[in-house]
This record gives structure tokens, sequence and C-alpha cells, in this order.
């Protein structure tokens, strides 16, 4: 917990710090599910008046004023925890009489308060409903909402949800605190943008000073990635700076998009024009041309004459992550670029991605977006803050955003004070940053990758010296390097030297498919290729077997309960429940299977003869994520793989017991072979199938890989009598 | 096809109150294409069979249950793996009666002798009368009803399930099989229909252009907000050729999930080797009902789909290309005016008409087109 002896705020200035009391009493707010589902869809629950507040129980149940009771809404009874808000005035209902007090002041021998702003949905801690049915529906009706999870708040059943205390007097009190329109659309901006925030070191820099109001940390922040638009992040406007090409636009878009989303959407081509004339009327003359040809050529986009181009993006990166969001405006559909163009340039997805929350705002954004509930509450209390002078005056429980980050093994963590706030797994181009130079085999792959993408890196230092060139070519001097025009032979004096930091900033900046540095060997010293309790035999069937099984399967029935298509024998298996018992008898094993069963028995490849078996059939990019069996079946399981031959990891079981996997292990489960586990690696050992599209093989002492078609796996168990039912 | 944000739902009030109905209700549900019955019959399959596992969902073609399939896969519950993706099942009324009559009474249902699909209901409905059959499933969720005949309905509440939740179109049905609403209604013992009224599915750019085409009901102004609401634009001439690099960079500019309509199965089948060569990131499928392919084409995985005027029936897509515009118009008929409407009414953000490959359009069949506002012509 952060320390509460801050200075608070009231209405009349401030006051001496004071302790925060202990323990709160618990706030209750009966409202039915529609205002439920809209407040937590934005964040907040709003008064049901403009401008007024709202009354909330303590010792009393509340209902809301305008409550209805007609056609099939449901009665949701909120409890709130008063001590994540902050210690505003409050009138309070003692004895039949509204009386002003501090909410901090607030005791459980209160009849009730009047709350005088929207109530934060973080500060929603469980709720109740009237019935089971009811509990089921809205859940069920969250689920097929994008932008609502009830996931993390507790739904329970009771009765009392529909009593109300109607003896509260009528409260007629003004509301204090207004969320500004504009709230939305920062809260957007600042969810997407940690988000998708670049994981690499110096994009971490930005963020974390676009965060703090510090101008000159942010503007060395923004120059080291050479993205300078960035020093006026859409949550810190400022007085305009129209300097470049790049500033105009970024402008122009955080104008065009700010507070869109409470207006009626206009069309991209729309949105175009206004950006275009915008930047025209507020940037200087020199980049009028520039403007006008972006705008020409983000049209041909639109008319699905050219795409979105990324050959020249250094000399538009605004421009062209503009474009980005244009095309693809809803941000479900926008993180699609991710797939379809890895190899963009850091600056313009961050940049574009950014721009996404703050055209759709907080609201349109799905939960997949909006991270974690300490980040969703300090994000919509900064992006409140931002918005109001007023609010930003008051005094949360967790103190105002403090975003900091840091490395740790694979991820960036980013936190705020003692907390962590958000992890995220470092890929191939922040990895570079972590990587020891030092060491010859990561600056050989550093070489390779500056080599491959055409990179200048090698740096050779001349001093006071004239150097020899040739050829029919122009060399020419320019901002930042010298700029050859045709062909040009120089002829240097010493070996050059490849220059890391140069290779660092371009891995930030530049695009491309950056491949990850040579990861530690340590790991691979260890015997990590040992999976204790695996048997394999290649060609356990022979290839009229694998036939004649697979039109076997094919003429049965497949059930469509799962993603993948599964048959199952012997007995049926609960994926729910994770188990089976004596009502899933299917009966004894059909003669293909129950022939196979015996051969594995008879090989000695497990203990006893199994008598279930499922047939999965996975198509191209179908997986199973990692798990180990049901404790329901005996030691010994046995995989036949048929039709192709795909990669299964094995996880081998984490060192402390937590829930980390270690490193895993990859096997190739070829066509017509089978795999058996036993004993570890069947218990402690997890398998899984990686979702992809391909799987690699070794041809000729060359990797190469296999595009996947359709996999079928046969896994034959021995069920064990569920307890206390086999004595009945 | 995404979830709806709350904002989404709350400005169609007729969507909410299908969506609130008590899960243990009979529910009838009618309204226009584009107003979201399929989402909502989805939805309410889930949510009734999270409580009531044996609930059962049935759907008149095959390419509808997949597509069922895939919109139930994409619900939060089945993100973790092992779990049921739809704790129910899924089938089409024809296999699922099948069996189901197979297993009551030992023998094939009979069937007319022209149509080896068509079920004798009345015939069925008498044997089954003999002998003790009662309902066996606790819900019972049917999409595009009024493609299924009167006598399914009476099958479904005597010996599916007494608790029914029908979604029906009065308005769409291509099929010479058609049951009015009170028809269904009476056969299947339902309250009286939810009329859903509002256009949920496309913007009002590609509604207004719908609605020209439109002999019949009609929903309402669409209702759906958009950042990417375009007017519907007319090529009036394209090759093969300037039509595969259209579609391609289109998808690979607005991406999503694309729809090119075609009349010929022909033009489909030429389209798509340029459209693979352009786009080897993207899946790229042709769907025909004789290919039978439907479980393997993801028709909500981005990508392009080809398929024909009457497999589009039922789909959605992001942008929807309308080929071959020449074969399509003049509409002289109800029936023709009909399938316009419905294949425009496929497209969610963009629509493009184009005449062509191998043909214009008459001067008759331009003429009769909408101006500009509604329908812009561009030149490729």
């Amino acid at each position: 917990m952060v320390e509460q002896t801050e200075l608070s705020y009231d209405e009349g200035g401030f006051q001496q710090p004071r302790p925060m009391e202990a323990a709160f009493p618990q706030l209750n707010l009966t409202v039915d599910h529609r205002r439920l589902f809209r407040a937590l869809g934005d964040g907040w629950l709003r008064p049901l008046e403009v401008g007024a507040g709202q009354v909330v129980g303590v010792r009393r149940l509340v209902r809301e004023s305008k409550h209805p009771t007609s056609g099939h809404r449901i009665a949701v009874r909120l409890f709130l925890d008063a001590s994540k808000l902050p210690d505003l005035d409050t009138l309070v209902s003692r004895n039949g009489q509204w009386k002003p007090v501090r909410l901090r002041d607030v005791c459980s021998e209160d009849d009730a308060i009047h709350w005088s702003s929207a109530i934060p949905t973080f500060a929603i801690c469980a709720v109740a409903v009237p019935s089971i049915e009811e509990r089921d529906r809205l859940i069920g009706m969250s689920n097929a909402l994008s932008n609502v999870d009830l996931s993390d708040i507790q739904v329970t059943v009771a009765d009392t949800v529909n009593e109300y205390e109607s003896t509260i007097p009528l409260c007629e009190a003004k509301g204090q605190l207004m969320i500004p329109v504009r709230q939305d659309s920062i809260y957007g901006a600042l969810t997407m943008a940690l988000w998708a925030v670049p994981r690499i070191d110096p994009w971490m820099d930005v963020l974390q000073a676009s965060m703090a109001a510090e101008p000159s940390r942010l503007a060395e922040a923004t120059d080291a990635v050479d993205a300078p638009w960035w020093r006026v992040p859409p949550w810190r406007p400022q007085a305009d700076r129209q300097d470049t090409l790049a500033d105009s636009l970024w402008l122009a878009a955080m104008d065009t998009f700010q507070g869109n989303c409470d207006e009626e959407p206009s069309p991209p081509r729309g949105m175009l024009v206004r950006i275009a004339d915008r930047a025209l009327q507020n940037g200087g003359a020199e980049f009028k041309d520039a403007i006008a040809d972006w705008r020409d050529a983000t049209a041909r986009i639109f008319a699905t004459e050219a795409t979105v181009k990324l050959q020249d993006w250094w000399k538009n990166p605004v421009g062209v992550a503009i474009q980005l969001v244009l095309t693809r405006p809803e941000p479900g559909r926008f993180k699609t670029w991710f797939k379809d163009m890895p190899s963009l340039p850091p600056g313009i997805a961050w940049s574009a991605a950014t721009l996404c929350g703050l055209l759709n705002g907080y609201r349109r954004l799905s939960t997949d977006f909006r991270g974690g509930a300490l980040q969703r509450e300090l994000l919509s209390i900064e992006a409140l803050s931002v918005c109001s002078p007023q609010a930003a005056k008051m005094h949360w429980p967790k103190g105002r955003l403090n975003l900091r980050w840091r490395r740790e093994a694979a991820v960036f963590v980013l936190s705020h004070g003692a907390q962590d706030l958000a992890r995220k797994t470092r890929q191939a181009r922040g990895k570079w940053y972590g990587a020891d130079f030092g060491k010859a085999e990561v600056c050989r792959a550093a070489r390779g990758v500056a080599e491959k993408l055409n990179w200048s890196c090698v740096k050779v230092s001349i001093e006071d010296r004239k150097i020899p060139v040739s050829g029919t070519g122009k060399l020419e001097m320019r901002s930042g390097g010298l700029e050859v025009l045709g062909k040009v032979d120089i002829f240097v004096p010493e070996r050059g030297t490849f220059d890391v930091e140069t290779f660092r900033r371009l891995i930030a900046l530049e695009r491309a498919n950056v491949p990850a540095p040579p990861e530690a060997k340590a790991l691979a010293e260890l015997p990590n290729d040992v999976i204790p309790g695996l048997t394999y035999e290649p060609d356990f069937l022979d290839e009229e077997d694998e036939q004649r099984l697979v039109e076997w399967i094919d003429k049965q029935a497949w059930s469509s309960a799962l993603r993948r298509r599964v048959q199952h024998y012997g007995w049926r298996y609960d994926y729910k429940a994770r188990g089976v018992d004596s009502s899933m008898r299917l009966g004894e094993l059909p003669a293909p299977l129950a022939e196979l069963a015996q051969r594995l028995y008879d090989r000695g490849l497990v203990p006893q003869v199994p008598d279930q078996a499922i047939v999965n059939e996975y198509e191209a990019n179908q997986g199973i994520t990692p798990h180990a069996d049901a404790p329901s079946f005996a030691d010994g399981i046995a995989t036949i793989s048929l039709l192709e031959s795909w990669e299964m990891n094995f996880h081998p079981p984490s060192k402390g017991g937590g829930g980390r996997m270690g490193n895993k292990v990859p096997r190739l489960l070829e066509r017509r072979s089978v795999a058996v586990l036993q004993g570890e690696a069947r218990w402690k050992w997890k398998h899984e199938i990686v979702k992809r599209k391909s799987d690699p093989y070794v041809d000729r002492g060359k990797r190469r890989r296999r595009d996947r078609n359709r996999r079928i796996s046969l896994t034959f168990r021995k069920v064990r009598p569920p307890a206390g039912q086999a004595s009945r | 096809m995404r979830l709806p944000t709350w904002e989404d739902l709350e400005s169609v009030d007729e969507q909410l109150d299908v969506l609130e109905w008590p899960l243990d209700e009979a529910l009838f549900v009618a309204g226009p294409p584009g107003s979201g019955k399929t989402v909502l019959a989805v939805r309410r399959a889930q949510m009734v069979a999270e409580s009531e596992p044996d609930a059962v969902m049935l759907t008149y073609n095959r390419m509808l249950r997949r597509l069922m399939k895939l919109l139930s896969e994409q619900s939060r519950m089945a993100q973790a793996d092992e779990t049921p993706a739809f704790p129910g099942s899924i089938a089409t009324v024809q296999s699922y009666v099948w069996r189901d009559y197979l297993e009551r009474t030992r023998s094939k249902p009979p069937t007319s002798p022209d149509d080896p699909f068509a079920y004798i209901w009345s015939e069925m409905l008498h044997i089954l009368e003999q002998g003790e059959n009662a309902p066996n499933r606790s819900h019972l969720i049917v999409d595009e009803g009024q493609d299924l005949a009167e006598g399914f309905f009476e099958y479904a509440s005597h010996y599916i399930s007494e608790t029914m939740s029908v979604f029906a179109d009065d308005d769409q049905a291509l099929a010479n099989q058609r049951t009015t609403l009170e028809q269904i209604k009476r056969a299947a013992n339902l309250p009286d229909p939810i009329i859903l009224t509002q256009n949920h599915r496309n913007t009002p750019q590609i509604a207004s252009l719908a609605e020209h085409f439109h002999a019949g009901r009609l929903p309402a102004a669409a209702v759906r907000r958009s950042f990417s609401g375009e007017v519907p634009r007319l090529v009036e001439h394209a090759s093969l050729d300037t039509i595969a690099h259209r579609v391609s960079n289109s998808m690979q500019t607005q991406g999503g999930s694309i729809g090119v309509v075609v009349d010929q199965n022909e033009t489909g089948k030429l389209l798509l080797h340029p459209l693979r060569e352009q786009l080897p990131q993207h899946r790229v499928e042709f769907y025909t009902n004789s290919l039978r392919n439907e479980d393997q084409i993801n028709v909500l995985e981005d990508g392009v789909t080809v398929l024909n005027k009457e497999s589009v029936k039922g789909q959605e897509f992001d942008t929807v290309f309308i080929l071959e515009l020449h074969r399509f118009l003049p509409c002289t008929t109800d029936s023709e005016k009909r399938g316009m409407y419905m294949m425009c009414s496929r497209a969610r953000d963009n629509l493009w008409l184009i005449a062509g490959p191998n043909g214009r359009l008459t001067k008759g069949a331009s003429d009769a087109l909408p101006g500009p506002k509604i329908l812009e012509p561009v030149r490729w």
C-alpha cells in the first residue's frame, strides 16, 4: 500500500494530512443490468441525471431512483469498495437527516451517503442477482459483449436483491465532479499506448517519459528514436508545435480523432479530408505540397488503386501511421496490421495504435486491450486527471500514475510504485538490447542481420586525410549523412568496427523482420533432451494399417464439441469436468481399435490393455495447449499419429512447483509412430501441440518446414475405476 | 464477425429484448436480413446451453452450420482449450431429424419420390404418434425457420423440445418451401414474435443502396455506427486481372473478411489463381454447394471467400465485391430484386458493384441504378 499522508483536496482548499481509516464500510447500490454493462464498458457508473450525484447505501439497501421493474431487466446489487474512492465531501444520511462529512468519516452505522460524482467501476468488488437463471443470463450476456468482462467480479445469488430501503430521504444535492467527454478518448489512447508499446528499451523510455510531465526527458527519449512528434503525446496536449510535416499531421489527427467517439462517426474518406485540411491550415507553407501528396496517395488507397507503402516510410512516418488507422479504424481490425505487416517500423506501429485508441475511445476497446485491474484503475484516473483540473487535484488512494519500466528475464515489467501493472514478453527486437555483445556469437549474428538488411553499421574513423574515390556516381553531404548518387567506390585505410549503438538504434527504428539474437548457451549444455518416461516407436503401424484405420475413422461420427473434431470410444470423456464416471461407459472398443489396444499391451508398451480411445483430428493451425492428462486415467498413455508428422512440445515440471513452465523439449511425432507416456512424463510433464501452419523437419541434413494439413491422433488410455464407485 | 460493444447493442432496443429474454422460456424472433438474427440465435444458443448443456441448435444448410460453429468458438468461454467450444450440440435439421427418427422408429424417414431430401412430415408424425415418443431435449434453438417445413416445427415441438427459440425471416427465402410466421408460431407453439425492424449489420450507406432493390417489407434505417461507412461504388467495366488486383489491394489495406460474389462458378474459379498469387499470406477460398467444402472454410478468419449467389445467403463480410453485375441487372422480377437486396446486404462496411469480367451493363440496367449519392460511379 502507498502511504496515505499527502495533502488532500476539498472545495475549500487544502487540509492538513491525516491518516486513512483502516477499514471502510462496504457500500451498496442496486441498479439494473443495463446500467452495469454500460458502466463496465466505459469505466464509470455515471449519475442518472447529468450534474447530479447518486445515493449509495451503507447500512441500508439502496436502489437507484429510476430502477425499472418491468421487462426482463435483472436487478444487480453492486458492492463497492470505498477505500478505492477519493476522500471527497459527501452527505451522509444519519438518523433520517443529510449531513456533510468526508467520505473517510462515514461509519458503518450510517444509512446511506450521497456520492457527488460518477462511481469508477474499479470500486465494484462483487455483485449479487436474485436468481440462478438471472446469474446465468447476466454472465451469458456479458460473454456476448466485447467490452464487458465480468470474470474478475464475483457474481452471487441472493434473494434479498429485490429488497430496498424506502425511508431514506430524498437528496437534492448537486454533483461535484463531471467526467469530461474527452476523458474516454484519452483513456482509449493511454490504454492502446500501453498495449502496443514497442517492447524495446528506448521505446519503453518514451512511454515512461510521456506519462510523466517532464518535457526535457521526453524530448531526450523521443530524439533517441527519431520520433519528435511524440514530444506531444495525445494525453499531454500542448501549444501547437508545427515545425515539421510529422508535427502538423500528428496534431491534425489528434484534433480530428479526439472526442470523435461521441459524435456520429464519419467515414475514413471524410476523416482524411479533415486531417489534411487541418494540417494545411496549421502547417508551414514549406510542406503544403507534401500534405497534399499524402492526402492524394491516401485517397488512392481507399479507391483500392494502391496499398499502404512502407518503402519510404521515414519520409512521412506519421502519415503512414494515420493511413493504418484510417484503413482499419476499428480496434479489432486494426490489430491485424501486426500480423499482416510484421516488418512495421516500431514507431509507426505504436503511433498508429495510440491514434486508434484516441479515435475509438476506451468504450469501444474490447477487453483484450484493456489490461489488468490495476492498469485499468490507474489509467482511468490518469485520463480523468488530464482532462479535468478539478480531478487532477483530488486525492486518489493509489495516487496518480507513476509509471516505471524494468527488464526481467524474458519480460518488460511496467510498474507503479511497488506494484506491477503489466508484464510484456520481450520479442526479437527487444532481445537485442539485453544481448551480450561481448560474446562472439552475438556479434556475429548481429553482423549477419545488418548485412542481410543492408544496414550501415560498420564504422570507419578517419582523421585529416584524403580518401580516394572512383566511379561514375556523385557524393553529396546531406544533413545526417553522405549521399551517394549512382555508383562510387571509396577506398578506406582501416578495417571498420561494427558499431553496436548504431545497430541497436536501427533495431529500434527500422522496417524489418528482425530475428532474435542467439540465446545463451548454458541451457543447451544441460541434458535437456531426456524426457523420463517417454517411449517412442517409429513405424508402429505400416502403411496399409494406417490407410485402413483412416478409412474406418472417417466413416464414424465425429463430435464437434471441441474446436477440433473428436471421437470417443470405450468411455466418454467430460472435458469440462476433466474426468469420467461410471455413467460415461460407452462399451467395448470397436474391433479396429481393440486390436491396436491389444497390440500396445502385447508389445509391452503399456502396462494394461487400454479401454478408452479418443480420436482427435487436427487441421492446419490447430493444436492443443500444454496439459497433463486427467488423473482419471491410469499410467501408460499411448498416442498413435496418422497422416502427418507434427511436432509435440514436452514441458518439464517447474522447479519451484509454481505455474511457470521450464524449457520445452520438442519431439517430432512421425506419421504411423506411437509415443507412450509413463511415470514422470505422464504425471509431471505437460505436452502440447503448438497451433501453427507448418512443422520443421530435416531433409538430407537441411532444416526445412512442411505445411500442415490434417493429422489424426489416436490416444489409448486405461480408465481408473472412480473412487467410491468401484465398490458399488 | 466480432462481438458487439455494449454501445452497439444499446442503440438497438429490440436486440436487447431478445438477448434479455429469460433462458427457460420459449422465444420467437422474426426480422429481415441484416437485423442480426443469426448472431442473436447463436448468442441465445450459447447462453441457453451454458445452463442446459443438452440444448440443441439446428440450422438449415451446411454452410450455416459451419458459421454457427465458428461463432460459438469465439465465445470467451471456449478460450481455454479442452473446454467444449459449445456445450450443446449443433446440427443441420436434415441430419438431426434423420438420426432422431431412425433411433425412435428403427427406420429411415420417408422422403418424397421426387426429392430424397424432402421428408414426408405428415407420415412421420403419424407413425411417431403410434409409439411412446416424447421430447428429449431441454431447449431447441432454430435459425432460418422460414426455410423449414411447417411439419418440422410440429415434429420439433412434439419430439425434440417443448421449449423452443425460433429465429425466422419472412422475406428472404430462396427455396420454394416457405413457411409463414403464423404457421411456425402455431406449429411450434410459440409466443408472439419479437419483430426486429432495424438494420444492425450494414452501415447506413450500404443500407440505402440495398433498399433500392427491395421489393417487400423493409428494415428501418441502419443503426450501425461505424468509422468505415463509405458510399457503395459502381464500376461499369473491369477485366478479370483488374478485379483480382483491386480485391487483393483491398485485402492488403482494409483487411478483414472479403466476399466476392459471382454468378458463374467458372468466373470464381478463374479469379482464384491470381488472387492466391497476389495474396500469399492470406486465406483465399472458393465455396460452392457442390464442393461441399464448408468445413474447410473459415469465413470468419480474415481473407477472401469467393462464392455464388446461392451460397452467400446468410453470410456476412466486411467488404463485398459483387461481380458480373451485367448478369444480375436489370432486375425484372421481384425475386431478382430480392436477390440483389440479399447480396448487397451481406456487406458490413464496403460494397463494390462491378460489371464484368466479360460484360457491360446495358443502358437500361445502368439507368435503373440510383444516383451517385447512393452509388458512386468510379472507373477502374
